[in-house]
């Protein structure tokens, strides 16, 4: 046949071409090496494509990780995925094992190999999945090895999904017990799911989803028996415990956490573990979605006021709670005081009978367990012994509290109304109790304050007259130290004639500071002799002289030292006797350190024309401000 | 009365003429040396010592003697006027060098003499000298060489070419200080021997010794005051058997300002310490 050349032809080729070009704009990427993944960290092999920016996995994937010297040298943590992708998505086969393992060190050779025994425990996982969700048969096992063998299977389940919804039966087995159940096409558990177990039997029976009876050994209880108006499919996960544990009460819940329950956390613990690391990689949704049906009793707006309303006032009450019962000076205050005592085991019962319920309020509205239980049954679980009264009578003793306006509170009205009634009334409780009980504090916290500032007042004086005794008080260093002393101790006279007030406090916390003042100002004005004797020193310079052929200290810049000893020091000493006021010792103090900090300065600066300005100067207050100092205000 | 002061002014300086030119005439050797009686003598001497540079300083000595006389036996009249100049370099603390000049205005302190009153004598001079610490003092060792051109107050005196050779040994000692430095008062002892050569040197090669002790007080690092008593003696020059003597009460002001500028004197105020 000859061959012709048609159009169509030609279109083809156009379109494959185009295809090839694009083909070529995503060109598959492949890494190679070390890589992390959460807490995994590995060798790894994959290939990808850079799409707008993004890196989306494509293609075969494989991390592993085993070493050798740590297996000999303690015990090696080993894993190793593998898989594909496929737009981001995993897709296809996957397989998943973990190990760790110990060796006896005993090594053997086989062949060309060598091997080594190991001991430890391995999961396993494998399975197909379709878009990032399981499907078909998903297999997760945990063994314990011994001698590089399987000694044991410790978990397995075996799931089979379409597209991420459980189908047909299952089967998870546990160390001892093995459970077996079924679901309808939509994931909705349904008919028997029983474990067998050694000791006895738990078989959970459904019909369409809803968990009507649990049988375990020979108690057999309902769960959701009677009929109800409205029901809602959601997951079989911990919201749904929740929702048991309110229906069945605590006690058959507690027998509830064991047996089923746990094989079936076990079953999501392995899953969980196994989409951290998928979802890591790319988008996957790989948590089994075990489907339940339970009553729906949705909260209308009415009520999601009152549950708005009970969360403020527990959050408020909570924390006021705390605060006073973990107030360390209120626990100190109480052993000695009666009346806070009492109140204080008030607070006690109101966090035990009112709060620790609420609590629970607060928690369902968060966990979204509130729209599935039924309001009485709700506030018989709340309070099994019946819902508190307004009058508030603690553990030990007769007397009883009653909050402000207690007669307007009803706790019999409506289950929401009536927790937002007990809230509400803890609340303002609470506050009136924190009021009485932190003044009572504060008062003590304020005697304590007092014996605190006196007892340093006193400790401030005795050691400013000891200082100033032990100094030579003649002249005019001593005089201004005199003057010092006797301010200071009037100042202490005048605050301890005063009477008890408000006030004085705050006097005590100003005449603390005041007292140090004065005492570092001493000090300051009994240094200023060395402080002269220093700046002597640094005033000296060594010059050659000729004719003796040796250095000698020779005084420079004599004008500023003269300035120093003849104007400021006697300055000084005349503002320190003067009457000293808090403030204005304070500002001497910094100005004598500023004088001597500045006067060793200018040792260094070019003071020609400073010097000349010094000559004859006799006024500190401008030969402060030449020295560019601040004069004291007056 | 007067005229007959002036007189017999004339008539001693006759005498005295005569006297010299027979001893001129003599110029032998006596067997034994023999010794002048001493003259007094009163030296005002200012040193100053200008720094210039951080290795350079400018000397600048200024001498007033006086000598006795008949008529003021003691402090006696003005003899010289001695200027002493030079640049001294700084070699070190301890060492100095110096070079430079000396106008010395001689005054003839002779009444009788009608020859010229005033006699100026020029010389060139470098020094070199030397300090060592010594426990709590200084000593000082003291060579200077003089190349000096005089001539006497006769009208036809001729320039005459002399070397001298100095050497000076000083010592300062403190006295009420454990260092010389302000405020101290010490004692310094120095020994000085002047020789000389030239064409006009014959017999009389030591020009003089001398033998000094002064007190001194050093008020500042820029100044100090000195007071002192020399004795010395030496050959004259035209007869090496005859001996000149002397006492001579030395009055020193020693000051050394430091005229650089200030910013060139702060960052480098001492040279090598």
């Amino acid at each position: 046949m000859k061959p012709t050349f048609r159009p169509q032809s030609l279109f083809s080729l156009f379109l494959g071409l185009c295809f090839s070009m694009t083909m070529l704009g995503q060109e598959k990427l492949r890494y190679t090496g070390p890589f992390q993944l959460g807490s995994y960290v590995g060798e790894v092999d994959y290939t990808y494509q850079i799409i707008d920016g993004d890196t989306l996995l494509q293609g075969d994937f494989s991390m592993k990780r085993s070493s050798l010297n740590a297996l000999i040298d303690q015990k090696d943590k080993t894993f190793s995925f593998s898989g594909a992708f496929e737009d981001g998505f995993p897709n296809g086969p996957w397989n998943f094992q973990f190990g760790e393992f110990q060796s006896d060190q005993k090594t053997e050779v086989v062949g060309y190999q060598y091997r080594v025994n190991v001991d430890g425990a391995q999961h396993q996982a494998q399975g197909n999945i379709v878009k990032g969700k399981p499907d078909g048969l998903w297999i997760i096992s945990e063994q314990r090895i011994e001698d590089s063998e399987v000694a044991e299977t410790l978990f397995s389940s075996q799931i089979t999904y379409a597209n991420g919804v459980p189908q047909q039966s299952f089967r998870i087995e546990g160390k001892q017990s093995t459970l077996v159940g079924r679901f309808l096409r939509t994931g909705l558990a349904h008919d028997d799911w029983t474990l067998f177990a050694e000791e006895s039997n738990e078989t959970w029976s459904f019909t369409d989803g809803v968990l009507r009876r649990v049988s375990m050994g020979e108690d057999t209880f309902d769960v959701f028996q009677s009929p109800f108006r409205a029901a809602r499919t959601i997951n079989l996960d911990k919201r749904f415990s929740k929702i048991i544990k309110l229906q069945v009460g605590p006690e058959k819940s507690e027998a509830l956490k064991k047996g089923i329950s746990k094989l079936l956390a076990e079953n999501d613990a392995h899953y969980k573990n196994l989409d951290d690391i998928l979802s890591q990689l790319g988008q996957s949704q790989f948590m089994p979605l075990f489907k339940v049906k339970v009553p729906y009793f949705p909260l209308d707006s009415v009520e999601r006021n009152h549950v708005k309303s009970i969360k403020k006032d527990y959050v408020h009450a909570a924390k006021v709670a705390h605060g006073l019962l973990e107030n360390t000076q209120l626990n100190l205050l109480r052993r000695s005081d009666a009346e806070a005592q009492f109140l204080y085991s008030v607070v006690q019962k109101i966090n035990t009978a009112y709060l620790k319920p609420l609590q629970k309020v607060r928690r369902f509205e968060e966990q979204q367990v509130l729209d599935y239980v039924e309001r009485n049954q709700l506030v018989q679980r709340l309070f099994p012994n019946g819902k508190p009264s307004t009058l508030i009578t603690p553990e030990q003793g007769e007397r009883g509290f009653e909050g402000p306006q207690a007669s307007t509170f009803n706790f019999k009205e409506e289950a929401m109304v009536s927790l937002a009634q007990i809230s509400a009334y803890a609340k303002v409780s609470l506050d009136q109790i924190a009021s009485v009980l932190y003044e009572k504090v504060k008062n003590e916290q304020q005697q304590q304050e007092f014996v605190a500032f006196e007892e340093q007042m006193i400790a401030q004086i005795n050691r400013l007259n000891q200082f100033i005794d032990s100094t030579d008080t003649s002249g005019a260093m001593g005089e201004a130290l005199l003057n010092i002393k006797s301010i200071a101790e009037g100042k202490l006279n005048v605050y301890s004639n005063a009477t008890q007030s408000d006030g004085k406090l705050e006097e005590a916390k100003l005449l603390v500071p005041c007292l140090a003042t004065f005492e570092k100002l001493a000090r300051n004005i009994s240094g200023l002799p060395q402080k002269e004797l220093e700046i002597q020193e640094a005033y000296k310079d060594a010059v050659w002289n000729p004719f003796m052929a040796n250095l000698m200290e020779e005084e420079v810049k004599k004008r500023l030292t003269a300035a120093y000893r003849n104007v400021l020091v006697p300055y000084l000493l005349e503002q320190a006797n003067s009457a000293l006021e808090c403030d204005k010792a304070k500002a001497l103090d910094q100005l004598i350190t500023d004088i001597h900090t500045r006067m060793l300065e200018l040792r260094e600066e070019d003071t020609a024309k400073l010097e000349r300005k010094l000559r004859k100067e006799k006024n500190p207050e401008t030969v402060l401000e030449l020295f560019n100092l601040q004069p004291l205000e007056n | 009365m007067k005229n007959f002061c002036r007189h017999s002014v004339w008539v001693v300086a006759f005498l005295l003429f005569a006297v010299s030119g027979n001893a001129q005439e003599e110029e032998v050797l006596p067997s034994e040396s023999k010794y002048k009686d001493p003259k007094t003598k009163v030296w005002f001497n200012t040193y100053g010592n200008f720094r210039i540079s951080k290795r350079l300083f400018w000397d600048a000595q200024t001498h007033f003697r006086f000598e006795e006389t008949e008529d003021t036996p003691f402090i006696g009249q003005v003899a010289q006027i001695y200027n002493r100049h030079a640049i001294g370099y700084i070699y070190s603390k301890k060492v100095n060098f110096s070079l430079g000049g000396v106008l010395r205005v001689n005054f003839n302190t002779d009444e009788d003499s009608d020859d010229r009153p005033v006699v100026p004598e020029f010389r060139i001079w470098h020094q070199y000298q030397f300090a060592m610490p010594l426990y709590n003092s200084m000593i000082y060792h003291r060579l200077r060489i003089e190349h000096r051109w005089t001539k006497g107050f006769a009208d036809d005196s001729e320039y005459i070419f002399r070397n001298r050779w100095r050497y000076m040994f000083r010592a300062k000692v403190p006295l009420n200080n454990h260092k010389l430095e302000p405020k101290t008062l010490y004692v310094s002892p120095e020994a000085e021997l002047i020789m000389q050569s030239g064409k006009a040197v014959v017999s009389s090669p030591m020009e003089d010794l001398r033998l000094t002790t002064t007190l001194g007080y050093i008020l500042t690092p820029r100044l100090t005051i000195a007071g002192g008593l020399m004795y010395s003696q030496g050959q004259t020059l035209e007869n090496g058997g005859i001996y000149k003597q002397s006492w001579t009460m030395r009055f020193h002001v020693y000051f050394s300002p430091d005229i650089r500028k200030v910013k060139n004197k702060l960052p480098e105020i001492h040279f090598d310490d």
